[in-house]
């Protein structure tokens, strides 16, 4: 008859969950006897007597709990002893009163994977100081997902981290790279040799792409989050990924993509990156800070690509206004008219936190004030940016890089409330984004294209995809959907921005189309 | 002094998720080894608690 | 630094935030005489067994106190403290290793964790003046109700057995520890219808089968030490503490090695008379004057653990059975 036991040294459960486990069990894999003993003297006689003694019951001590099992089958002693073991670490961890398999805790996935490295986190902005300072405390890197987070938690996660010499990636890290594999919400590239270390994740994800573009790769992208290189968290994320960027075999040319570092913060940062023996890119949107060294610093994503390409293959390269300034010129005869677009007002409405500003910048460049995340009810600004990622606009709402809707709803609504002439759109691929994020922008851009013909305006639009042939929502066919709508499609934000910016001051085309 | 190399950049990842089961799926169809916590709020969704308990751990 | 005083509407704990990190000071509300005595002997505690609303702390010399939520009933080795329901006490560290340092006035667990004595009340069980309220008739009713609610495992079981409810779903093992137990629990009747309970005291020793129950059934303190030290606590309720102490020392030095630790701790407080509340309140209201309300009471005895209420409870029984000449519960119908 087969017996079957497991002891468990030296742990002790609660007597109720002990019986309520042991009976579940034996309910659930109709075994004959499914018990739980001390392995006290007596109670090893006791279990000799009833037939029920095996060699590692006769070996516990009174201390030990002998799990016992008796059923008609080896296979069915074996898996009720399973079940068993399973429910009470279950238990154990304080896992929940049910009998379920998954795990509801770190601790108890550890048990699972006790040789977990990583832990992606996207809880609720207020718990996550909790799982991730558990995370890192269990010798785990964290990858944290979700937004919300008070600057103090990211401080302490973020000391916690380097303390043990782990990345804190976030809070608010929306994307990463390691070893080859994508985090968060990512294109899909194949592995290179670019380390980048980035505060923004659309910021990460369009240098991913135009390095894949160029024939590139990276070899880790690690994000920081939005606040990493303020005054309260001091750039300690940063410095210590650029660190280990600089130390890493594979890595032979890293790009830093953020926002301005607080005062505070730049010597820090300066002495960091005069330190690393790699060609170093620095891309700080809205800063022209040279911070010397080997560094090349450059003012826009797609040129943070060329640059690093440029210097992994020691080509000289110079940043450009337009890839192909001769077929701006082109488009902008032909395809906006004859200037009646000329003095009207651009809307930019994106889905990408660092590309809305990225363009701001270069829109208010060309164009004087451009209002960014404004109330657009308010005429006082001509120009305005938008980034609907902001909370002001989701609101308990998905990111819009998920539902779209939300920046549907905005270009419907320019139908009937805006002075826009011109538009300008981010399309953000890659894994985790809407499945065909241009359909439901076409569908709205039809609505409002003939809402402006009935009311005899012209409004033209400007898109950007960031994205990447390996993307699953197809590059080409994202693209070509666009253009069959009437879009003037752009590899980058960057030269979207600037031609945006061209069509609604004409001067500028002149300047910028031909200053290549 | 050589700056430390986050061990992790040398290791094959070993996932924990907590959260979005979105993020699970995607590594396991890049055949990473993640496991997905059906992740409940700790200290019975008292956050304020929550936090409480992690700042007595050591 | 600022001095956060809990929102909750349980009794006072503060949470101290200093920079990033958090100091928990709670007090203890009571605690039992025995763990007070017991924490006055270790400085050292370190944690043995940990659950979702107690710790079980070692002390030196096998010694153990129980550090529990106050939502856990009150009992000699019970610790109990104001802190949160929600808080589960296995994530009151981060390691295995839980080591707490007594200093006369507070229990401390690192810098972060503090338990104060300052405002203790030390517990001690509801008094049972005496058992002339105790008839055989309201014996017999509590019994009844017993038989109906009492568990299918551990010697609890002996509450349903004469009365016609034969456990169909018992397991082997289980009605292995009753058939183990017999024999003990045999000679344990026998000595006290002997020792003469009912009416005059003769000092008598206790039977050496008794401690053939040591250490024998399912659970944490297993259902024969439960057993004994119900019966202890039941001798003390009839004023035979001389018998409870005859017993205590034929079966303390054999449970000593020959138990887990916690349970030999909970059969030496028995020893000095002190079972779980629940326990206590039930021989009370059994002894008292009040109508009986069985309910309350069989439910406090069932959130004992398991089974360990209900093994502690039929070890109680036996000396006021004896005493009030009501057939008391047993594995076999011969008595």
């Amino acid at each position: 008859m087969p017996i079957r036991t497991e002891i468990l040294p030296s742990f002790y459960q609660d007597s109720v969950v002990l019986m309520r486990v042991a009976a579940q069990v034996k309910k659930e894999q109709a075994v004959r006897e499914v018990a739980a003993f001390m392995g006290t003297d007596t109670n090893k006689a006791l279990l000799a007597q009833t037939g029920l003694a095996t060699s590692e019951s006769a070996a516990a001590t009174a201390e030990d709990l002998i799990l016992t099992v008796d059923a008609d089958t080896e296979e069915r002693a074996a898996s009720a002893l399973e079940r068993v073991a399973e429910l009470l670490a279950e238990r154990r961890d304080g896992g929940g009163k049910d009998a379920e398999v998954s795990p509801h805790t770190l601790d108890s996935a550890l048990r699972l994977m006790p040789d977990a490295n990583l832990a992606t986190i996207s809880v609720p902005g207020e718990f996550v100081r909790f799982e991730a300072l558990r995370a890192l405390r269990r010798g785990l890197n964290v990858f944290v997902f979700s937004d919300n987070v008070p600057v103090a938690d990211e401080v302490e996660l973020k000391k916690e981290a380097l303390s043990r010499g782990l990345l804190c990636m976030g809070p608010d890290c929306g994307t990463a790279y390691l070893n080859g594999a994508g985090l968060g919400f990512y294109n899909v590239t194949t592995r290179g040799r670019v380390g980048c270390v980035a505060a923004s994740g659309t910021g990460l994800q369009a240098v991913a792409s135009r390095l894949a573009h160029l024939g590139e790769g990276v070899s880790h992208g690690i994000g920081v989050g939005g606040r990493d290189l303020s005054a309260e968290v001091g750039g300690m994320m940063t410095l210590f990924a650029l660190r280990g960027l600089a130390a890493d075999p594979v890595t032979k040319a890293i790009v830093l993509i953020s926002k301005p570092p607080h005062k505070d913060v730049v010597p820090r940062l300066s002495e960091t990156l005069r330190e690393i023996d790699k060609p170093v890119v620095v891309c700080c949107l809205g800063s022209n800070k040279d911070f010397g060294g080997r560094t090349v610093n450059v003012r826009t994503l797609d040129e943070a690509a060329h640059a690093a390409v440029a210097q992994l293959r020691g080509e000289t390269w110079a940043p450009a206004a337009f890839g192909d300034p001769a077929a701006v010129a082109g488009r902008l005869d032909t395809s906006v008219g004859d200037g009646d677009l000329a003095g009207a007002a651009v809307l930019g409405l994106f889905t990408g936190g660092t590309l809305a500003h990225e363009a701001h910048l270069l829109l208010t460049e060309g164009l004087g004030d451009v209002g960014f995340n404004g109330d657009l009810t308010d005429r006082s600004r001509k120009h305005n940016v938008i980034d609907l990622g902001d909370d002001a606009y989701t609101v308990g709402r998905p990111h819009p890089m998920i539902a779209p809707e939300i920046r549907t709803d905005f270009i419907r609504r320019l139908s009937v409330d805006s002075t826009a002439g011109v538009l300008i759109l981010d399309i953000v691929l890659g894994v985790g984004a809407h499945d065909d994020p241009a359909a439901p922008v076409v569908e709205a851009l039809g609505d409002v294209q003939a809402a402006y013909a009935a009311a005899g305006r012209r409004l033209a639009v400007v898109a950007s995809v960031v994205g990447t042939p390996g993307d699953p929502q197809n590059l080409g066919r994202q693209i070509s959907q666009l253009t069959e709508a009437g879009v003037h499609v752009f590899a980058t934000n960057a030269e979207a921005a600037r031609f945006a910016a061209m069509v609604a001051e004409p001067k500028l085309g002149r300047k910028l189309a031909g200053s290549d | 002094m050589k700056p430390p190399i986050p061990k992790i950049f040398d290791e094959p990842l070993k996932v924990v998720n907590l959260g979005l089961a979105m993020f699970a799926d995607n590594l396991r169809a890049e055949n990473i080894d993640v496991i997905h916590v059906d992740w409940r709020p700790p200290a019975g969704g008292d956050a304020r608690l929550a936090n409480i308990l992690a700042a007595l751990e050591d | 630094m600022r001095t956060e005083h809990a929102l909750w509407t349980e009794p006072g704990y503060e949470v101290i935030h200093d920079g990033g990190s958090a100091a928990l000071h709670a007090p203890v509300l009571d605690l039992g005489q025995p763990a007070r005595d017991r924490l006055a002997r270790s400085r050292r505690w370190m944690a043995v067994a940990r659950f979702q609303r107690s710790v079980y702390l070692r002390g030196e010399d096998r010694d153990i106190v129980c550090l529990c939520s106050h939502s856990l009933d009150s009992g000699p080795l019970n610790v109990r403290c104001a802190l949160p329901e929600a808080i589960d006490w296995r994530h009151l560290d981060c390691g295995a290793e839980l080591t707490g340092r007594f200093d006369g006035e507070s229990l401390r667990f690192g810098g972060r964790i503090r338990f104060g004595l300052g405002r203790a009340r030390i517990w001690k069980p509801a008094n049972i003046a005496q058992l002339c309220n105790a008839t055989s008739a309201r014996l017999r009713a509590f019994l009844a109700a017993a038989a109906v609610r009492a568990p299918d495992a551990g010697l609890g079981t002996v509450f349903r057995m004469p009365r016609s409810r034969p456990a169909t779903d018992q397991s082997r093992a289980s009605d292995g520890v009753l058939v183990a137990a017999a024999p003990a629990l045999a000679a344990l009747r026998r000595w006290l219808a002997y020792a003469g309970i009912g009416q005059e005291s003769r000092a008598l020793p206790p039977p050496r089968e008794a401690i053939e129950i040591v250490g024998l059934g399912p659970g944490l303190t297993p259902s024969g030490d439960d057993y004994l030290g119900g019966l202890m606590i039941g001798l003390r309720a009839i004023r035979r503490g001389d018998l409870a102490i005859g017993l205590a020392r034929l079966v303390l030095p054999v449970a000593r090695r020959a138990t887990a630790t916690i349970s030999y701790a909970h059969l030496a407080c028995a020893a000095e008379g002190y079972g779980g509340a629940a326990l206590h309140r039930t021989l009370a209201a059994i002894a008292g004057s009040e109508p009986l309300d069985t309910g309350p009471c069989l439910d406090g005895v069932a959130r004992m653990g398991a089974t360990s209420g209900w093994d502690a409870l039929a070890g109680a029984a036996l000396p006021l059975c004896i005493r009030l000449g009501v057939r008391p519960p047993a594995p076999e119908s011969g008595y």
